[in-house]
């Protein structure tokens, strides 16, 4: 490989090769049985190039030889964008606290399939257990991934990487009205407790079992872990180097001025063992590492790959990651880390005489996420009345400006939870949103 | 063939417009769509409802879509059609070798026809209609749409706004998201209706309801159907982008629930 990248260097200033492997085996069980199990295997591999200053970039997921992806990456460097940065020389991590991130369970790499069917069988028998209408989606996969990464410049990485998750959907279908519960579990290392989830799921059904009226107005909500990102999505969205470059977000003469709430403190980190976001280095050779991104409402750093904050004349802080073998690096989150605060949820319940408890929605990301707008359909909440929940809400809407809101934070949960492995987030309690519901 | 330039233009003119627009207030309203998003709506609310794989399995979804079921107003009729040429979800057979044909899904508001594979059309009894499809050949033909429309009905634009005293025009759509009953899409454009005219442009319209209810609830079709072929295509099943086109002509729908600040 090293002598390939050599002869790169002849065609091109630098190269850079990065390759993966995967193997996801996902057992899926439809309306209470099990439906199918898939193995599916992918392999590919990208090449970057510098070439007369500028980037040029080829992958294949074939058998294509090193030749023609050569030749492709430098055809394409003619019409590339200006290269603002070097790729990276030896790769070490050289934070002390932190050497080695535990992302790779051999447990969980040798996990059965026969294993796999009894979990996604014991959680469907739980479930109709509690009740024996309930349709029960399942999918209980593992995947296990291999990354090779090496350069012109002698920088060389590679790892691998194991991944877990169970996923449940549950459906009570009465006449017209169907009430969804989504929940899923993930994880680097084979220790998730199948029993959590259902417990939730239940305690949901239990909640959402009677329908009970809204009226439109201001009130106070509380949003669970699963449905934060409706008040997040947008900062972590204007924090990326990329917008701040292209001053699209109003974030960029913002940092270190007071704009949230004291209680909001977010940061993106890699290093976490066995969150589905980590990894030693990201996917253009940078350590991971923990960058603050908001602390106490006011932001600290913006996210950046090595071609963003080459241009923006500062170092990449580790979060250039390809959404696939065929895109470049982007400014992307490995993990989202918010701090938790001093309340239960269950003492934000108390606390509100008339509200509603926001757990999935509808349209995230339909908003206007630049100007902080958003308006989603409450897929799933529950109505407050007195410091209790007393059913489940319906044709309900919320509205607002995430950017506004998270100005005033009532309290924030202290227990924060994982959601989709690789955000983690406490229960949210603003005292005051736009609730629009059917007449 | 319009030109991209024009485009572009139309495009710099919205942007400009919506500086303008107020946030719309939140609240129930008569609503009309244009062809775009009707179009949208009856692809996403509706057309993933008809398709067999949720339902044959699943006694209760079963029961709620069964054939015969009075789904909308007689002026509704709704069409699956992969035989069309030259559409984005056209082909002459599907991913099983079946010839594609014209679906009706919906036939003067009864509800008529679902989506089939070979599977699903042999556990529930009936015909498979040439909706197995596959992105490519690493994934399995699963029931998909093809072409998906709303027919014309009779109802010049102009007479769809008129009674309207206060409502809101939606034109266009960036995303859309359902659970089987229940549906939200963005509108990329709104306007006021005022005393049966469009006034003010209003932003940030975000409509919402339960998809029954709201087929029942379209009180007019225009007569203006046209097939939408942009977008980023139809995901199921991780099985993303699979081409599939849309259309509607303006429907007229009363009671939707408009989020709002």
């Amino acid at each position: 490989m090293e002598k390939l990248l050599r002869q790169a260097c002849k065609e091109a200033d630098s190269a850079e090769l990065f390759k993966a492997k995967s193997k996801t085996i996902p057992v899926n069980f439809e309306v209470n049985r099990l439906k199918s199990i898939d193995i599916s295997e992918s392999e590919g591999k990208a090449l970057r190039v510098i070439n007369k200053g500028r980037i040029g970039f080829s992958s294949s997921t074939g058998k294509d030889g090193f030749n023609l992806m050569l030749e492709k990456a430098v055809a394409t460097s003619e019409f590339g964008s200006t290269a603002s940065f070097d790729f990276p020389g030896e790769m070490k991590r050289e934070n002390k606290k932190k050497k080695n991130i535990a992302i790779y369970d051999e447990k969980a790499a040798d996990k059965s399939i026969e294993e796999m069917v009894k979990i996604g069988e014991g959680i469907i028998e739980r479930m109709k257990d509690f009740n024996r209408k309930l349709r029960c989606d399942v999918t209980i996969l593992k995947d296990y991934s291999e990354i090779e990464y090496l350069n012109s410049r002698g920088g060389n990485f590679s790892y691998h990487k194991t991944t877990i998750a169970y996923s449940v959907m549950a459906q009570q279908t009465e006449d017209q009205d169907m009430l969804m519960i989504y929940s899923s579990l993930e994880s680097g290392k084979d220790n998730l407790d199948a029993k959590e989830l259902t417990s939730e799921i239940i305690e949901n059904l239990e909640w959402g079992e009677k329908i009970v009226p809204v009226e439109s107005g201001k009130m106070p909500v509380i949003f669970t872990p699963k449905a934060a990102l409706v008040l997040i999505l947008s900062i972590i969205s204007g924090l990326n180097g990329k917008m701040i470059l292209k001053k699209i977000f109003p974030f960029t003469s913002q940092k270190n001025k007071k704009l949230w709430s004291d209680l909001l403190t977010f940061y993106s980190d890699g290093t976490i063992d066995f969150a589905l976001g980590s990894a030693p280095f990201d996917d253009e050779g940078i350590e991971m590492k923990r960058v603050p991104l908001v602390e106490k409402g006011e932001i600290k750093n913006f996210y950046y790959d090595l071609q963003t904050a080459g241009m923006a004349g500062v170092e990449s802080t580790g979060n250039g990651l390809r959404a696939g073998i065929q895109s470049e690096p982007v400014p992307g989150i490995s993990n989202l880390i918010m701090e938790e605060g001093k309340v239960s949820f269950k003492e934000m319940i108390k606390d509100i005489p008339e509200g509603i408890v926001i757990d999935q929605v509808l349209g995230l990301g339909q908003g206007n996420i630049i100007s902080g707008a958003f308006s989603n359909n409450v897929q799933l909440g529950y109505k407050i009345e007195k410091g209790k929940i007393v059913g489940r809400v319906k044709d309900v809407m919320i509205a607002g400006n995430a950017i506004e809101e998270l100005k005033n934070i009532a309290a924030l949960g202290n227990k924060a939870k994982w959601v989709e492995g690789k955000y983690k987030f406490p229960h949210i309690y603003l005292k005051s949103l736009s609730v629009s519901a059917k007449k | 063939m319009e030109r991209i330039s024009d485009k572009a233009q139309r495009a710099a003119s919205r942007a400009v417009n919506l500086l303008k627009a107020q946030p719309v207030e939140g609240g129930e309203y008569t609503v009309i769509l244009d062809q775009t998003l009707g179009g949208v709506f009856i692809h996403e609310a509706f057309g993933h409802l008809s398709e067999a794989d949720f339902l044959y399995e699943d006694e209760r979804m079963s029961d709620l879509m069964k054939l015969g079921k009075k789904f909308g107003s007689p002026q509704l009729n709704v069409v699956d059609d992969g035989s069309i040429p030259d559409l984005l979800g056209s082909a002459k057979y599907d991913d099983e070798g079946v010839r594609t044909k014209k679906n009706y899904l919906i036939k003067e508001g009864i509800l008529t026809g679902r989506l089939h594979s070979r599977e699903t059309a042999v556990k529930m009894g009936e015909e498979p209609t040439g909706n197995a499809r596959a992105l490519n050949y690493r994934f399995k033909p699963i029931v998909r749409m093809t072409n998906t429309y709303v027919e014309n009905g009779n109802t010049p634009f102009e007479d769809l706004l008129s009674g309207i005293k206060k409502g809101i025009y939606a034109r266009d759509c960036y995303g859309g998201m359902t659970t089987f009953e229940m549906f939200t899409f963005s509108a990329g454009e709104g306007f006021m209706i005022r005393d049966g005219k469009i006034a003010e442009p209003v932003k940030d319209v975000v409509l919402s309801g339960n998809l029954f209810t709201t087929l029942l609830n379209i009180e007019g079709v225009g007569n203006d159907l046209k097939m939408i072929e942009s977008g980023g295509g139809c995901g199921k099943a991780g099985q993303n982008p699979l081409p599939v086109s849309f259309g509607s002509p303006h429907l007229r729908i009363k009671k939707v629930v408009v989020g709002g600040r």
